[in-house]
């Protein structure tokens, strides 16, 4: 059989384009993420997911569209610990992740224990996308995007300088508040990509690659994007063509650019001081 | 007109009083001083005007309500992200989103009239380069230029030239009194340098967690209040104000009554 050969198969298609979306989702989303310091906001919120996932297992319902209320609950249950000081961000996050694992692990042990699905949503299994889940996909990279393009100039402002964009009249608890409910919804649609223990890589990786190069903020979520959606491809190619586990190719070609431009970015430097 | 009027200002944090029933009218026109110590309260009550603070008590009636599109905000430094990848001409155009209407987007005129505030405050040559890339006046300039593009009947001034040499000091605040004099632009401005500001300001508030006074500078010149608060502290600024003819200080007279006597 060719390398070629296997973009003949239908579910191939159907895991590009599946992947493809996720992917104009995440980095779009994640851009922000980054820039905002609320990268581990992924990793918590993954964890979270192990618990909803668990509760569809449980209940015999599609686990993704149980975890998805589940983990947009607890993205503003962070927001409301965060707000009033009582306890910082990043251990409003620890809470949280320590919550959804020990929760998770509890269900998962009462509907069964760790089978074969169960694992597919801890390491992702993009091979097996449903059309559901790509509808799911499509609405959310659809509403990433109006979300975006409609608030583009108040989430740089925020981004920037929060004060500041206080004071000109943005409502910057409302936007903040879309933009975590939007995270959290990206991270339930990619697990299915790369699964509960690398998604938040997905979120990370393709925006910090992305920041290593650009010139302005539009070159930014541009460069995230295009990464993310190499990663995807290359990721489904690779991972069928050796046999290996796609998250995990994808999460490693994702970190290989990230590592190149950094790699050429030193060289650079280097060759301009020597 | 008052822009802004304060009455019963009080704030504390965690139980702390750092704001107590402060009372004050801010005059249409006028360049304010608002001067104390550290830890007097003065970013607490100029954060509590911008509204990035709840207000706990007392009340506050700005000149119209959709006030924050014509007020422009400078802190004395901000910290946006170390990769943030926003040029210095971005920053600027930031400045023109209180007057936009959702969604929030640029046309042509907006980007003239960013254009032609960086090169009124002196940052048009480096338009292109990203924030993050230039030295601390630079930003200044910018941010400068982000505060005054949406043509603000009020500017707030937070310490704002701690970034800035002497020289870019005078011509920063040399811009302010074009503005305030040709546009009745109308300014408050924390500061901790009485002696610079002395050349500039027409009226001073005096901030210790109560307002000690709030005047005029003839007033702020002769008050009792203001020489009994400072005391040997303001000796050394009151030297400064002294060779201005138009501000007799009693408090110089009596620092020099106080060295004749020892």
């Amino acid at each position: 059989m060719s390398p070629l050969d296997l973009f003949s198969y239908s579910f191939i298609w159907q895991a590009v384009l599946g992947g493809l979306l996720i992917a104009v989702f995440t980095s779009l989303i994640g851009t922000f993420l980054v820039l905002k310091r609320l990268s581990l906001m992924g990793d918590s919120l993954s964890h979270v997911a192990l618990s909803g996932v668990a509760i569809g297992f449980l209940t015999k319902t599609s686990p993704l569209f149980i975890a998805l209320p589940v983990v947009i609950l607890s993205a503003l249950g962070i927001i409301k610990l965060t707000k009033n000081e009582k306890i910082y961000a990043d251990s409003a996050l620890g809470i949280i992740s320590a919550l959804g694992i020990a929760l998770g692990l509890i269900i998962a042990a009462v509907a069964g224990g760790f089978n074969v699905d169960l694992m597919g949503f801890l390491f992702g299994s993009i091979l097996t996308i449903s059309k559901a889940e790509i509808l799911l996909a499509t609405l959310l990279a659809l509403a990433s995007g109006a979300l975006v393009f409609y608030y583009y100039n108040e989430l740089v402002a925020m981004t920037f300088d929060e004060n500041f964009a206080k004071t000109a009249g943005i409502n910057t608890d409302k936007i903040n508040t879309i933009l975590i409910v939007f995270s959290a919804a990206c991270i339930v649609i990619a697990l299915k990509a790369v699964g509960i223990m690398l998604v938040s890589a997905l979120i990370i990786v393709p925006p910090s690659a992305a920041l290593q190069i650009a010139k302005s903020f539009k070159q930014t979520l541009l460069y995230s994007c295009l990464f993310s959606c190499a990663s995807i491809i290359l990721g489904i190619y690779f991972s069928f063509l050796l046999n290996l586990p796609s998250g995990a190719v994808i999460i490693l070609i994702n970190l290989l650019i990230l590592f190149i431009i950094l790699g050429i970015k030193y060289a650079f430097k280097k060759g301009k001081t020597a | 007109m008052n822009l802004i009027e304060a009455k019963n200002i009080s704030h504390a944090y965690r139980g702390q009083q750092v704001l107590s029933k402060v009372s004050f009218n801010l005059k249409e026109g006028s360049w304010t001083a608002l001067i104390g110590p550290n830890g007097s309260g003065k970013t607490t009550l100029i954060k509590l005007l911008l509204g990035l603070l709840p207000l706990q008590s007392g009340k506050l009636n700005f000149w119209q309500k959709e006030y924050f599109k014509e007020l422009g905000y400078l802190e004395q430094k901000i910290t946006p992200p170390k990769l943030m990848p926003m040029t210095a001409f971005e920053v600027v155009k930031m400045g023109l989103l209180s007057t936009k209407k959702s969604p929030k987007i640029f046309n042509k005129e907006d980007i003239k009239t960013a254009l032609k505030m960086m090169r009124t405050t002196n940052c048009f040559q480096y338009r292109n380069k990203l924030f993050t890339e230039l030295s601390g006046g630079q930003q200044q300039r910018v941010l400068l230029a982000r505060t005054l593009v949406n043509n603000p009947k009020l500017i707030i001034l937070d310490e704002p030239t701690t970034a800035l040499d002497s020289t870019s000091r005078e011509s920063f605040f040399e811009l302010l009194l074009k503005l305030n004099k040709e546009q009745k632009t109308t300014i408050l401005l924390i500061t901790h340098d009485i002696a610079e500001i002395g050349k500039y300001a027409t009226d001073f508030m005096v901030l210790d967690k109560e307002l000690i006074f709030s005047g005029s500078k003839e007033d702020f010149c002769s008050s009792e209040a203001v020489a009994n608060y400072f005391g040997s502290y303001t000796q050394h600024i009151m030297d400064h104000l002294h060779s201005e003819e138009s501000c007799p200080f009693p408090a110089h007279e009596h620092h020099h009554k106080d060295k004749e006597a020892k």
